[in-house]
């Protein structure tokens, strides 16, 4: 057996382990008053954040195994949901704004935009964003957005010259929206990331899907 | 879109999951979200048990129930017996991984899929959207249950042209109901709309199944190679490569691609089956016994269930009793007995199971040589075949075949008079030509053989004349063997010796020579043949001849 596939396998037993974990401890929460709350909360944070690390590195093994990542309808305005669900936690300070219209159609493997979008904001958030904004348009093909009013982009990422300049974290959040992007085939059409910062200032980052 | 309190509200649900923790979680949020009292089963045999007993308005499986069926199965086997409208919603929860095999479902499908793990509000969302499709396509499933398909096709199609983000779960229905009407030109043209927007697999997979219906077959085929390529473990793939394959005349490159289905997806009933027939038509009777042994097990407490795969598992085995020997043998027969103890007791009341069992006990005990119980099977099968008021001729070949079987000489020939007179044809008469030659080559075999110990009986008191009489008639039939052969021309030239040189005997036993032909040093009978051959040669040297 590879060491790759045992850490694989050891990486998804984690996963499962750690959402059980994040099960027992918001049980728990609901059986405290609400006065001791503070003292499970960073214990719930830390366990959140490495649940999303892992989920990262399920998908990251699986999509270098070249696994298959099912496609189907799928609503934006429900991924973003998600995945501000599962960040405010660890974020409480942060103002979420959905703005993605509940109409709004896309053609996506839900696990794999769930976590880009997870991963956007946890970097948005690293970059000091109090407010995110997510938006999608899907006039042609499907773009989903996230803006924040954070530090925004360094000049050496935006014009190639670093991958990361982040001390915090693993440093490969681009890198993996990216693969997620190109996880997404439609005939000769490849999904695709663009970034930039706003001219108000913070980052935007946006996937665009064929 | 929907306000999600006010549908569940009434609706009847059922929730299925093996795992406790699990299921109450679901029950509770599914209450928190407007349901009232929804049932709840532990795994595939309880949630069919309700499914047969109430209208569900949705239900709600995880795919992985422990050790039993799947939520696919449940799915399938829920449609399989009309016990699931086609307005009736059925959700598969299951895990990212599983999500694909769910998806891929082209015949027994999902509404829809819910991936774990889902907190209260994205369940909200999911069943909020699901929901809002499945009304939106009311009218459509509504046509289906009145089994209307015209009409469904007719709204289905309405639909499509005014609603794009319906197309998904349109083209899905449309191309079913064109299959069902054998248009296969039109279900092509809608698979293919959607494929030249989305790469969809179980649209690929239907395109492919329509192509070899219009005469395709090897076009249909490299569709589905390609759509293995990117899904290996898409199960129905294999099934309708196997289906194609046998129909171009490759049963077992389709028997193969079968056992690798199988091999996939182990629990699906009608999958073994298939496996089942078509490996006893291919001869590999070890995999039809397997087959039909899991078709056996999985089918008990389904509607799956039919005397047919006992009977035909208890004939693949019988081809494998011959070959086995001691324990393994006796293992074999065991499994065959219970078999058919089971069809006893599960089809008492039916006269043709009856008999087809007790048909197959006998030929069981044939094939094990013990006549006294194969006497005994053929007896019960008698007994229901007189009972029975109009029994096919079919199952009186099949009698006559168990009186050949264990000698019952006359009845045999009855029944096959009684058969002759009735004009019988086609595939029939030609079971019947055969069993009357079986018949006869018996017949005759067993009066050889009489001839040959009156013959011998007759020799030994010195009676050599008598023996010749004997022999000469056993010889007459040309099944006649050696020693058969060998022993007229012994009793010939004992005679010949004890009496007096008979040229016309001699000449019998020169034509007897011939028929019994060269037989070699390592013959154990070499002996034998050698002495008589130097005797004959004496006597005839004596004669002058």
């Amino acid at each position: 057996m590879k060491f790759e596939h045992i850490a694989g396998a050891v990486i998804h037993d984690l996963k499962n382990q750690l959402q059980a974990l994040l099960d027992y401890e918001q049980e728990a929460l609901s059986h405290i008053p609400k006065r001791y709350h503070h003292h499970l909360e960073p214990i719930l944070q830390r366990t959140n954040r490495l649940k999303n690390d892992t989920l990262q590195m399920v998908s990251l093994f699986r999509l270098e195994q070249k696994s298959a990542f099912p496609m189907d309808d799928a609503w934006p305005h429900d991924t973003a949901a998600d995945a501000i669900e599962s960040t405010q936690l660890q974020f409480p300070t942060i103002q979420f704004h959905n703005e993605i219209g509940e109409d709004c159609q896309g053609f996506y493997n839900e696990s794999l935009l769930n976590l880009a979008l997870i991963t956007m904001i946890t970097n948005s958030a690293q970059a000091g964003a109090t407010h995110i904004h997510i938006s999608a348009d899907d006039s042609q093909g499907l773009s989903i957005c996230v803006e924040d009013n954070g530090h925004g982009f360094e000049d050496s990422i935006l014009n190639g010259e670093q991958e990361t300049t982040k001390t915090e974290g693993t440093g490969m959040g681009l890198f993996f929206i990216r693969l997620i992007a190109e996880a997404h085939k439609t005939g000769e059409e490849i999904g695709r990331v663009s970034y930039g910062n706003r001219s108000g200032g913070g980052a935007s980052v946006c996937i665009h899907l064929p | 879109m929907i306000n999600l309190e006010e549908t569940l509200k009434d609706k009847r649900i059922l929730i299925i999951d093996d795992l406790v923790e699990a299921r109450s979680s679901l029950k509770k949020m599914i209450t928190m979200l407007g349901a009232s009292q929804p049932d709840s089963a532990t795994d595939g045999r309880e949630a069919m048990e309700l499914i047969l007993q109430k209208d569900y308005d949705i239900v709600l499986s995880d795919y992985n129930l422990g050790k039993g069926k799947d939520g696919q199965q449940v799915l399938e086997e829920a449609r399989y017996c009309n016990r699931l409208r086609a307005s009736s919603l059925f959700i598969l929860v299951t895990g990212e991984n599983a999500v694909d095999m769910v998806m891929g479902a082209l015949e027994y499908e999902p509404d829809n899929y819910i991936t774990k793990p889902f907190t209260l509000n994205m369940l909200r969302e999911r069943l909020i959207r699901i929901i809002t499709i499945k009304e939106r396509l009311a009218g459509v499933d509504q046509a289906i249950d009145n089994d209307d398909t015209d009409g469904a096709i007719q709204l289905a199609e309405a639909l499509l042209a005014s609603d794009k983000k319906m197309r998904m779960p349109l083209t899905r229905v449309l191309g079913k109901l064109y299959i069902r009407q054998q248009r296969y030109n039109e279900a092509i043209r809608v698979y293919s709309a959607l494929l030249n927007q989305r790469s969809v697999s179980w649209a690929r997979l239907g395109q492919a199944i329509c192509m070899h219906f219009l005469g395709d077959s090897r076009g249909a085929l490299a569709i589905i190679q390609q759509t293995l390529v990117a899904h290996p473990l898409y199960v129905q793939c294999y099934d309708w490569s196997a289906i194609i394959l046998n129909s171009l005349g490759k049963p077992l490159e389709a028997q193969k691609q079968l056992e690798k289905a199988v091999a996939i997806s182990p629990k699906a009933v009608l999958r073994q089956m298939e496996l089942g027939r078509i490996a006893y038509a291919n001869e590999d009777y070890p995999v039809a016994e397997a087959a039909f042994e899991a078709a056996i097990r999985l089918g008990r407490n389904s509607c799956y269930k039919t005397s047919k795969n006992y009977l035909q598992f208890t004939q693949s085995v019988r081809h494998l009793l011959g070959s086995a020997q001691g324990r393994e043998q006796r293992t074999r027969a065991d499994k065959v007995f219970r078999a058919i103890e089971e069809l006893r007791q599960d089809y008492a009341g039916q006269d043709s199971v009856m008999f087809e069992s007790s048909i197959a006990e006998g030929k069981t005990y044939v094939a094990l040589k013990d006549d006294d119980k194969a006497r005994q099977s053929a007896k019960r099968a008698e007994e229901v075949l007189q009972r029975m008021k109009e029994p096919s001729a079919e199952q009186q070949l099949q009698m006559t075949e168990a009186y050949i079987d264990t000698g019952q000489h006359v009845k045999a020939k009855k029944m096959l008079r009684t058969l002759r007179d009735s004009g019988l044809s086609g595939p029939s008469l030609q079971q019947l030509d055969t069993l009357e030659t079986n018949l006869n080559q018996v017949v005759i075999r067993e009066h050889a053989a009489a001839l040959n110990s009156t013959g011998v009986g007759a020799y030994e008191k010195g009676d050599y004349a008598n023996a010749v009489i004997a022999f000469d008639e056993a010889a007459s039939y040309d099944e006649a063997g050696v020693s058969v052969l060998l022993n007229a021309i012994q009793a010939k030239l004992s005679l010949i010796e004890n009496t007096q040189i008979d040229v016309d005997q001699l000449r019998d036993c020169y034509r007897y020579f011939q028929r019994v032909g060269k037989i070699g040093d390592n013959d154990e009978r070499f002996e034998r043949y050698e002495r008589l051959k130097s005797t004959f040669m004496r006597l005839k040297r004596a004669a002058g001849m």
